[in-house]
Formats: structure tokens, C-alpha cells, sequence
């Protein structure tokens, strides 16, 4: 009964390979909202496809960032969250772990799954007008604040 | 005694892990890591329960004996109560 304890993601990843952990923000929305829904994570060996969720550090230290990949070009990994407007670039040796599974709404979820992974291709192929979209409401908000002067 | 509302377990093959979602994970941000009879405790006390009653589960499962039973969930629930995960 002593293996029963608590501890850390990071941990977790060292000793056992895998780690499971509730997602904090909203950049994976609208797949996974922040503390509703729950990660099951590997650690990373190297291999990544596109569409791929990869768990790597942020800028900002003590702090990781749960993002897809949109492209790949040889070693470099072209990252974007499901709802952030920004590309970022990745060495592959810098991912941490990748996304296996997941609970979504209090339900088990499989990458391997139609729904899912017609979801991840269809939501990275319709970036640009997700993009447009995004800038328009922006661009309305800005002029509706000129008008109202708040 | 019970488990604290808000916590998802997860098989993760070879242990369970128990995650804290929704409001819970603002103040409780570890997770525990539980071996399979640690996972059936932890099943078991979702709801209101006992030392006694959680020990016999046990003794009634694992065909082990009381004595045995009653140190492991002994064990179990301090380390459950020393985390604040315990609801009295």
C-alpha cells in the first residue's frame, strides 16, 4: 500500500512512461476546456505525425504547454493550440510527451476514434477561416469600443 | 467519510492515477497514484463509508485476512486524509 501516494506530472513521466492530468487553460478549446477534462500523456520517444498533441515547456519557467501539430519539416515541429491565431516552432527534442488518450466530458475518448480524428483534421484545415473569423470579431470589438467609448 | 467530489480515475494499465477536475483542481493540484487494491478502495469510498466497512471489502475480494485488511486501509486513508482528500 505504500505505492499509493501523490505526485507530480513530471514525475509520473520519468518513473512510469505515462501520466494522466486535468488540462489548465482554454487554448485547446473547443476539445479540452480548462479543468473539465482530463489528459492521459506518454513520454516522448521521438516520433510525431502531424495532428499529433504534444506536451513541451513554455517560455514561461515551471509552466508546459499542451499544443497540436500542424506541420512537419524535418526536425522542426510547427505547433499551434486549437484556439490560438500563432505558429510556434518546436525542435522535436523538446517534447515532453505526447497526448494517447483523453476524458472529455466526463467520457473516455479515443484518438483512434472517427469523431476525434475527424475533428483534428477538419479543425486544422479550416484554420484560415477560423483566422478570418477570429480577426473580424476582434476588428468589430475594436470600433464597437471607438463608438461606445468604453 | 467519503472521497471528495471532482476526482476522475484513470487506468493507466499497470496503476491507476486519480486526477482532480472542475473546482477541486484549484486547490488540489497532485495526483495520486494508486496500485489496483488502492483503485478499489478508492471505488469504494466514492461514497460514504467506514474503515470497518472498507476493510471488509477487502477481506470479502482479496479473500485476505481482517488484521491485513484493516493496515492497508488504515494506511489508505491516512494517506487520503493527509492530502485533504477526505470528506468527514
Amino acid at each position: 500500500m505504500s505505492e499509493n501516494k501523490t505526485t507530480t506530472i513530471i514525475d509520473e513521466l520519468e518513473r512510469d512512461g505515462k501520466t494522466a492530468y486535468t488540462t489548465i487553460g482554454d487554448s485547446m478549446r473547443p476539445l479540452f476546456k480548462t479543468h473539465r477534462d482530463l489528459v492521459v500523456l506518454e513520454k516522448a520517444k521521438g516520433e510525431y505525425k502531424k495532428y499529433d498533441i504534444v506536451l513541451y515547456p513554455s517560455r514561461l519557467e515551471g509552466k508546459y504547454l499542451l499544443h497540436r501539430i500542424v506541420k512537419i519539416k524535418g526536425d522542426m515541429l510547427y505547433i499551434r493550440g486549437d484556439n490560438t491565431y500563432t505558429l510556434e516552432t518546436l525542435h522535436k527534442d523538446r517534447v515532453i510527451a505526447k497526448l494517447i488518450s483523453y476524458v472529455r466530458k466526463g467520457k473516455q475518448g479515443s484518438l483512434a476514434s472517427f469523431s476525434y480524428k475527424f475533428y483534428s483534421r477538419l479543425w486544422t484545415f479550416i484554420y484560415p477561416i477560423r483566422l478570418v473569423v477570429f480577426k473580424t470579431k476582434w476588428f468589430l470589438k475594436a470600433i464597437a469600443r471607438k463608438i461606445t467609448g468604453k | 467519510m467519503k472521497i471528495k467530489d471532482g476526482f476522475i480515475l484513470q487506468d493507466m494499465g499497470t496503476s491507476h492515477l486519480a486526477v482532480a477536475v472542475g473546482e477541486l483542481a484549484d486547490s488540489f493540484t497532485s495526483i495520486v497514484k494508486l496500485n489496483s487494491t488502492g483503485a478499489f478502495l478508492w471505488q469504494r469510498a466514492l461514497s460514504d463509508t467506514t474503515v470497518e466497512a472498507l476493510a471488509q471489502s477487502l477481506v470479502d475480494t482479496y479473500g485476505i485476512d481482517m488484521d491485513l485488511a484493516m493496515r492497508d486501509t488504515l494506511m489508505f486513508v491516512e494517506i487520503l486524509d493527509k492530502n485533504g482528500i477526505l470528506e468527514k
